[in-house]
């Protein structure tokens, strides 16, 4: 039996409503390629653009004058740019796990999101990428932390857990890519033949290698896409573990904490689920996909953000309770004093209201399945887990 | 209807095979192009007098030391003051037009500007006695000045190769054929063969603030 | 069932109460007693410095101009833009003739000697190719014993102080050296005429033999010329003083080391009154502490503001400065009652002795302890207080029989000095009479400081012909009709005589940078001596000398390199040149010339005159809520205000109050509460009718109505450093009140919050134990008591263990109990090691780069009498440790910082990409990160990078940082390594002693040894093996190479 074909013993519904066809549906997430883009489309790009700009001339002035530009200072020397980084990563990890391990649980309806959360998974991890590069001093040198031969004979120091992240990082961004361009060869195709003109046909030709839909492709594509998903499973846990350990593996209380492996990658697809949503809602309403991505999918994406935000709740709570059942005093004095009541206790409040509170709403059915509800509460989950 | 002529379906593997190599080619390409074994090796400036090494040490036999005097005891070796070319040259080659710099520097009082040819970056504190009182002779790091018309870098003095022979030399100690009688220093044909006995125990850093402070 | 092992952390100090309190300012303790952070958990201390989450001030916020936003993205791309791979030329410019003894690239070495105050310090000066560029003390020298203070060692900055005066001007305008010689000429040919009764000139107390020479042959050339002296902080109390009680204006020579008791009434021996450094190596050696049987001596200070030496002593009195004398004498009485001769003045003293306010066990137990320590017991009176305490302390030194055991008088250089404050008071009235033409002002700045009652720099607009010789183009240059460029010391020959008498020969490390001359050669011009040039005379005075300690007169030349003398008997004494010759070369190499004579024989106290002074004397009324005083002391880091524009000692934190680049209106915080007054709060400080504005800073330990100004702040033409730095306190003061002034008001003028920069916060400790320090008895009872506190980690390493029996093994230990906390060594490791400074806002944001930074804990401990009020205070300096398990090595990602076989912990620049990981990890925070080019985009960001003459002044053993790299201390590495190649050359062994660091050189009290620690003989192990040593955060596991032996306090038990 075909894939999209409902397992009535699980009491799926069909993935393609009675009344539309697999036909209708190719068509509505074909035309998105095909028609000109939609005003919304532009004033979004238009958006991005500046903001990408502005960004660009601070990085050029950063590099003029030195790291010094920004605030951050003794006793912790990081801020703004090793945040974003693992912010971002984090991000990356809804994509990952919405391909791999729902496709391996075979969760059907993941096919409605499982593109998007590919795509963002990439772009996520670029930017992730850029913060590490832009934050250090001497942003010229950042080769010496590949291992390249070199005259000087000198490695990198393979103890450290910032070269375990250029790793990490390194390997998930390609696997990622392979796994998103994997999944697209088939549409490619489709788009290709759809494709009245000699550019898109050329270009999309190229793209999908040739692919005829002939059953042995089938088989391969799907081997292929298994083995895949199964080398990115463990990714999933992987990356923001070895993330995880910039911190965990110091001396320094509040980061010396065996804890946030698990916890950030709890987090990690906590703010990737609630990241996909957002992207999500906008490119529904932006390209009209409500006949593809149903209520239902978005509701299920919002059980899995009640789930998460519980777990990283748990990981909070823990480190309180760690703190004070260690009975070291100086964990305790940087949870239980100067994280609510130290100088930053507004951001602290700010984690714990939208990660831990906030989707606590998701409860009710109504508001599970309201879009401007889940929307709102995405972005804020979003501004929460920076902190 | 064929958008692609079917030869096209080897370019995939082609490609996957053309840029394996090619990344593999391209790491060493920078490895040797852009290290000062090709950078920095053979540079060989014209000099304001063009001073004859091979004339001075190697037909006249003079010393190295004769000029640069520093070299046993400072980090220096010293480029000599115009005073050391007057020495000789007040008597010798007094009519010769390539010496009018020297001798308008030496009326004048205004220094010889010599083009600098072994140069360490500024990071690197290099000392030149320690050096040649543990039996490095300077051919180790300057070649055949002797047969040099016109100074020329022999070695690529980058880190790479100063630690190579610091290993070495730790290793082997008077075996190794870097290290030479402290007599034979300035020797530029002398060969090493069978053991040699050090001044002192060799023991030549490879940490950081061996050569960096 | 399995049992947990729980992880050894050691006890913040809260659990139990009573127990001593660690903190480090106010705000920090307002904490502790705070209900929501009081607690268990002992966190007291703000996690983040000042300014971590304020925004910074506007003023000093970096503006981003459109232009340099642009030139930023071209600059940018020029750098994305691949630019030419050809090798730019470098030249190679060797000299033409080869001077003598310069070996390029070998460091040659200098002793010559600085003036300080009243005391010579002798000093060594590093100089490579002809630029001095390091200051290091003369350990042949008394005045130095090897050692040199923090000004002492910034000197050398102000030698390059861009902004020196380059050329005379007449009127502001540039003029050349021959005009201003040749309009002096004329002028003093008129004033020849009659005898110069209007030509008058004006000096800074002076210690230089020739100098003194010179002024007198300029008296003889002018008969009834008239010299006078004035300097902003000067000792005339003293001197006066000095001569009420003995006859002479003797100077006191304190051998702390060899007192068991001292009482310390308003004097910083230890940092800002005359012979600071000798006196802090004495006083450090009384109290050094090899085992629990040494025994120490006890410091009771009496003072009106906290200084280091009240941070030093075991018991501490917070008394106004004017109730100091009231004081002093209720102690006198007591004295007397109790049995001390003290004659004729025991009737005056009682008569005033009024114990008001003064707890009685400050009378009676120091009193008790004074007289039982005879012989070993020591007053010592600070400078502002007036010449009777100075006279009584005389008496009852000499009734305790302090002379000849812990105390010697030497004759001072200058006997005709006479008080500072009453002699430009007659050379202001003389000016205000019209009665002079000429004033020849040689250095000094008196139109910034003099006393503000004469209004100094109005009236000098009425002298015809002024003119003043200083360094820069200052307030009074501006003043007067001539200014000529002064030489600095280091560019001029000139002499010195120390206070224990010897006299040291200051010779010229290089030729004058701007063609400024000396005092003596000025004084020469104008008196025409005959000596040409300052190296001619001095050599004539030292000659002079030499035969003078040999009893020998009247010499003659008499050919063939013979003098023909005489001595006190008249015979005939034949003296060979080439001797003269030797001796004075043997002077130069040394940095002592002529020795000191054995001491006079001590005179007597003369008790009917001091008793007479004192019956003269009028107490100044109570200090109270209504009448509060202003005491004026000297910077410790500007002393009269002659620094101002070096960065340097701008830039280090004030020893108490840890402020930089600003001094402050000192209050109490009771003061300041019945003031209704908070910290940074600008206030109008007035005295009669005249007022300054200054912001407060509140520190416990001032006393309570008393507020501390410190001078040679508020410089209005200093330069770009210094001007408009700080509040200027001279306006308040007048001839009466140099030292205090009684009866001032003090009133909000309700400005914006004033913007301070202090680094007494940063790193906070969350009450870990850190300084370690106990009581002589406890210590006596747990003589491991420091490791006790700090136990040794159970967790096991987490890499492979490396072996660090072999070879040299560098480490270092320091000894709280010697620390003064007096910064000397923070100089010294800037002017070594190239740190860079970078300014008030980077300060104040928590940028600041120094590599060896004193921490200053207030200790709070009812077992000492302590309070919350009068808190103790407790030093620590803290560079980089250099842990043999180091937490910033195993998480550089590119190896820039890594262990040496030697056990440095090793920072290679030239790696660092500047991830600050590294940083992130240290648990002593001493790596400092180079946020911005500092040398070039801080303090000099204006002036295009730091200026080339300052440039000179740079090590260049030592890389000169770029910006966004790591950098911390290197225990001077370029220091072992130019020894170990030295002795690698001449293949020796490295001898103990043979290297130093830069701080362990300077460190007047000898509080930091450094060594080869697998060196069973060397000081280091010795001083390692002490029951006192303790690991910082040893709990960790990082096992530090730089210990610390913990403090001992010696209170007297009677005063708890």
């Amino acid at each position: 039996m075909a894939y999209w074909e409902p397992i009535a013993e699980l009491g799926e519904a069909p993935l393609v409503r009675p009344g539309s066809s697999m036909g209708e549906v190719t068509h509505d997430i074909a035309r998105v390629t095909e028609t000109r883009a939609p005003r919304g489309w532009w004033m979004c790009f238009l958006v991005a653009v500046t903001f990408t700009g502005i960004f660009g001339l601070c990085v050029c002035y950063l590099f003029y004058r030195g790291v010094g530009v920004w605030g951050n200072t003794a006793p912790v020397y990081w801020a703004w740019d090793i945040t974003n980084f693992v912010w971002w990563v984090g991000i990356g990890h809804a994509g990952t796990l919405i391909s791999a391990i729902l496709f391996i649980f075979r969760q059907r309806w993941r096919t409605a999101i499982n593109r998007f959360a590919e795509a963002m998974t990439i772009f996520a991890v670029i930017c992730a990428l850029i913060f590490p590069g832009i934050h250090v001093g001497r942003v010229w040198l950042l080769y010496y932390v590949f291992p390249i031969p070199n005259q000087m004979t000198v490695w990198p120091n393979f103890k450290s857990p910032l070269l375990w992240d250029v790793f990490a990082v390194g390997t998930y961004f390609t696997v990622s890519l392979l796994f998103w361009y994997t999944g697209l060869i088939p549409d490619l195709a489709t788009l290709r033949d759809r494709s009245t003109s000699k550019v898109r046909q050329t270009v999309y030709g190229f793209l999908a290698l040739g692919w005829r839909g002939s059953n042995r492709h089938w088989q391969n594509y799907e081997r292929a896409y298994l083995i895949l998903a199964a080398i990115s499973t463990p990714l999933v846990l992987s990356v923001h573990s070895v993330v995880s350990m910039d911190f965990a593996t110091s001396v320094i209380p509040g980061w010396h904490t065996t804890i946030f492996p698990p916890y950030f990658v709890a987090g990690a697809i906590f703010s990737g689920f609630a990241m996909v949503e957002t992207v999500l809602l906008i490119a529904r309403t932006v390209f009209k996909l409500h006949r593809v991505v149903l209520m239902r999918h978005l509701e299920l994406m919002n059980k899995f953000l009640l789930l998460t935000s519980l777990l990283v709740g748990y990981a909070y709570s823990m480190e309180f309770f760690i703190a004070w059942y260690s009975g070291n005093q100086y964990e305790m004095a940087h949870f239980l004093v100067n994280r609510p009541t130290g100088p930053y206790w507004w951001a602290w409040a700010w984690m714990i209201g939208c990660n831990v509170v906030v989707p606590q709403l998701y409860w009710s059915k109504r508001l599970r399945t309201s879009i401007p509800v889940m929307f709102v509460v995405s972005i804020l989950i979003n501004i929460g887990m920076w902190f | 209807m064929q958008i692609f002529p079917r030869s096209l379906n080897k370019l995939p593997q082609v490609a996957g095979a053309v840029a394996a190599v090619g990344l593999v080619a391209v790491t060493f390409f920078i490895w040797y192009y852009f290290s000062p074994w090709f950078t920095q090796v053979g540079y060989s400036p014209r000099q304001p007098v063009p001073y004859s090494h091979r004339l001075h040490a190697g037909q006249l036999g003079l010393d190295c030391r004769y000029c640069h005097v520093n070299v046993e005891r400072a980090p220096l070796a010293m480029v000599p003051p115009t005073e050391t070319c007057m020495n000789c040259h007040q008597l010798v080659r007094t009519d010769s037009k390539m010496l009018d710099p020297i001798r308008e520097s030496w009326a004048t009082g205004k220094p010889m500007e010599w083009v600098r040819i072994h140069k360490l970056p500024d990071y690197v504190y290099f000392d030149h006695s320690v050096h040649v009182t543990a039996g490095v002779g300077c051919v180790e790091c300057h070649g055949r000045i002797d047969q040099m018309e016109q100074v020329r870098m022999e070695k690529p003095l980058s880190m790479g190769w100063c630690i190579e022979c610091h290993r070495d030399v730790r290793d082997k100690q008077g075996d190794s054929e870097h290290i030479r009688p402290v007599s034979e220093m300035t020797n530029m044909q002398w060969i090493h063969e069978g053991t040699v006995k050090p001044p002192r125990h060799l023991d030549p850093p490879e940490n950081c603030f061996g050569c960096h402070r | 069932m399995t049992k947990r092992a729980p992880y050894p952390v050691p006890a913040a100090r809260e659990p139990w109460p009573g127990s001593p309190k660690y903190w480090q300012s106010l705000e920090h303790r307002g904490r502790i007693d705070d209900p929501e952070h009081s607690d268990h958990w002992a966190v007291n201390a703000p996690e983040f410095p000042k300014g971590h989450t304020d925004t910074p001030p506007t003023e000093e916020a970096w503006q981003v101009s459109r232009r340099g936003l642009l030139g930023a993205m071209a600059a940018t791309f020029a750098v994305v833009g691949a630019e030419g791979c050809r090798r730019p030329i470098e030249k190679i410019v060797p000299y033409t003739r080869m001077p003598e003894d310069v070996i390029p690239g070998v460091p040659s070495h200098y002793a010559t000697v600085i003036q300080r105050r009243g005391d010579a310090v002798g000093v060594v000066v590093e100089s490579h190719e002809g630029r001095p560029t390091k200051v290091e003390g003369n350990e042949v020298q008394s005045g130095s014993h090897g050692a040199a203070d923090l000004v002492t060692q910034a000197t050398i900055l102000d030698l390059y102080d861009p902004e020196r005066s380059t050329t005379p001007r007449k009127g502001g305008a540039a003029a050349s050296w021959g005009d201003f010689e040749g309009e002096l000429h004329a002028k003093l040919a008129a004033y020849e005429k009659d005898g110069g009764a209007r030509l008058r000139l004006l000096m800074q107390p002076t210690i230089s033999p020739t100098v003194l020479r010179m002024r007198s042959a300029l008296v003889a050339r002018f008969p009834k010329a008239r010299a006078h002296t004035w300097s902003a902080v000067s000792d005339s109390n003293a001197r006066e003083g000095a001569r009420i009680a003995l006859g002479q204006p003797y100077n006191s020579l304190f051998a702390y080391d060899k007192a068991r008791v001292i009482l310390s009434l308003d004097s910083d021996f230890l940092q800002t009154e005359t012979g600071n450094v000798r006196s802090t190596r004495a006083f450090a050696n009384g109290r050094r502490m090899r085992t629990f049987r040494d025994t120490m001596s006890r410091l009771y200070v009496v003072e009106p503001s906290r200084t280091i030496t009240g941070g030093c002593a075991d018991h501490r009195l917070r008394l106004a400065a004017s109730d100091v004398e009231r004081y002093a004498y209720c102690l006198a009485a007591e004295l007397s009652k109790s049995g001390v001769p003290l004659g004729a003045i025991s009737a005056s003293v009682t008569r005033l002795a009024n114990a008001e306010g003064i707890p009685g066990k400050w009378i009676a137990t120091v009193a008790k302890e004074l007289r039982e320590a005879k012989g070993h017991a020591l007053v010592v009176v600070g400078a502002r207080q007036p010449a009777s305490v100075h006279a009584l302390a005389h008496a009852v030194n000499e009734a305790l029989g302090a002379p000849g055991a812990s105390l010697t008088y030497t004759p001072c250089a200058d006997p005709d000095e006479t008080d500072n404050a009453t002699d430009i008071k007659a050379l202001t009235d003389a000016i205000a009479k019209g009665e002079i033409d000429g004033l020849l002002i040689l250095g000094g700045n008196p139109v910034y400081d003099a006393p503000a009652d004469l209004s100094f720099g109005d009236k000098l607009a009425k002298v015809p012909f002024s003119v003043h010789a200083s360094l820069s183009f200052d307030e009074t240059g501006e003043r007067c009709t001539w200014h000529v460029p002064r030489a600095h010391e280091y560019e001029s020959w000139g002499d010195a005589r120390a206070l224990d008498g010897h006299v040291s020969v200051q010779q010229p490390l290089i030729a004058p940078l701007y063609g400024g001359r000396s005092e003596i050669e000025l004084l020469a011009l104008v008196a025409n001596a005959p000596e040409k040039g300052a190296h001619e005379a001095v050599r004539a005075t030292v000659r002079e000398l030499a035969f003078a300690s040999r009893g020998l007169t009247g010499c003659a030349p008499q050919g063939e390199g013979k003098l023909e003398c005489h001595d006190a008997a008249g015979a005939l004494v034949p003296v060979r040149a080439a001797d003269l010759e030797r001796d004075w070369n043997r002077g130069l190499a040394t940095g002592v010339t002529v020795k000191a004579q054995p001491p006079a024989s001590s005179p007597a106290a003369r008790l009917a005159e001091i008793a007479a002074i004192i019956d003269k004397r009028r107490l100044p009324p109570r200090v109270g809520a209504g009448a509060l005083e202003v005491t004026f002391a000297p910077c410790p880091k500007m002393v009269d205000g002659r620094h101002a524009n070096n960065t340097w000692l701008q830039e280090m934190p004030d020893p108490v109050t840890k402020l930089v680049w600003d001094n402050a209106a000192i209050l109490s915080p009771a003061t300041a509460q019945s003031l209704g007054v908070a910290s940074k709060d600008v206030l109008k400080i007035s005295v009669g009718d005249r007022s300054i504005t200054a912001a407060a800073w509140i520190v416990p330990g001032q006393a309570d109505g008393s507020i501390a100004l410190t001078l040679g702040w508020g410089r209005r033409k200093a330069g770009r450093i210094g001007d408009g730095r700080g509040f200027d306190a001279y306006p308040l003061r007048t001839v009466e009140a140099l030292g205090f002034a009684p009866g001032a008001q003090v009133t909000k003028t309700g400005d914006e919050p004033y913007f301070f920069a202090q680094t007494q916060e940063h790193n906070s400790t969350e009450h870990r134990p850190i300084a370690m320090e106990t009581t002589l008895a406890d210590y006596r009872m747990r003589p491991n008591f420091a490791e006790l506190d700090s136990p040794p980690p159970r967790a096991l390493p987490l890499w492979s263990q490396v072996d660090y029996s072999k070879g040299h093994q560098w480490g270092m230990v320091i000894d709280l109990n010697a620390c003064t906390g007096c910064n000397a060594c923070v100089i010294a490791c800037m002017s070594e090691n190239n740190v860079p400074v970078v300014g008030k806002t980077e300060v104040w944001r928590g940028r600041e780069m120094h590599w060896l930074r004193i921490d200053r804990y207030f200790v709070e401990d009812p077992k000492l009498g302590a309070s919350a009020d009068e808190p103790l205070i407790v030093n620590q300096p803290l560079a980089c440790v250099h842990c043999e398990e180091a937490p910033c090595e195993n998480v550089c990602p590119v190896n820039a910082t890594t262990h040496g076989p030697e056990g440095l912990n090793e920072m290679a620049y030239n790696r660092c990409i500047g991830t600050r990981y590294c940083a992130n990890n240290c648990p002593y925070k001493v790596r400092k990160f180079n946020y911005l080019n500092w040398h070039n985009d801080s303090v000099w960001k204006e002036t295009g990078g730091l200026p080339e003459t300052m440039q000179m002044q740079q090590n260049p053993n030592v890389t000169v940082r770029f910006r966004g790299v790591m950098e911390k201390c290197t225990y001077c590495v370029q220091r072992i390594q130019s020894v170990k190649i030295r002795n690698q050359r001449e293949n020796r062994e490295i001898k103990d002693g043979e290297i130093k660091t830069a701080c362990q050189q300077t460190c007047p009290a000898e509080a930091i040894m450094f060594g080869d620690v697998n060196d069973e003989g060397s000081r280091v192990t010795r001083w390692a093996r002490a029951d006192r040593r303790f690991g910082l955060l040893s709990d960790l596991g990082t096992r530090p190479r730089t210990t610390y032996l913990g403090k001992v306090r010696n209170p007297n038990p009677e005063m708890a």
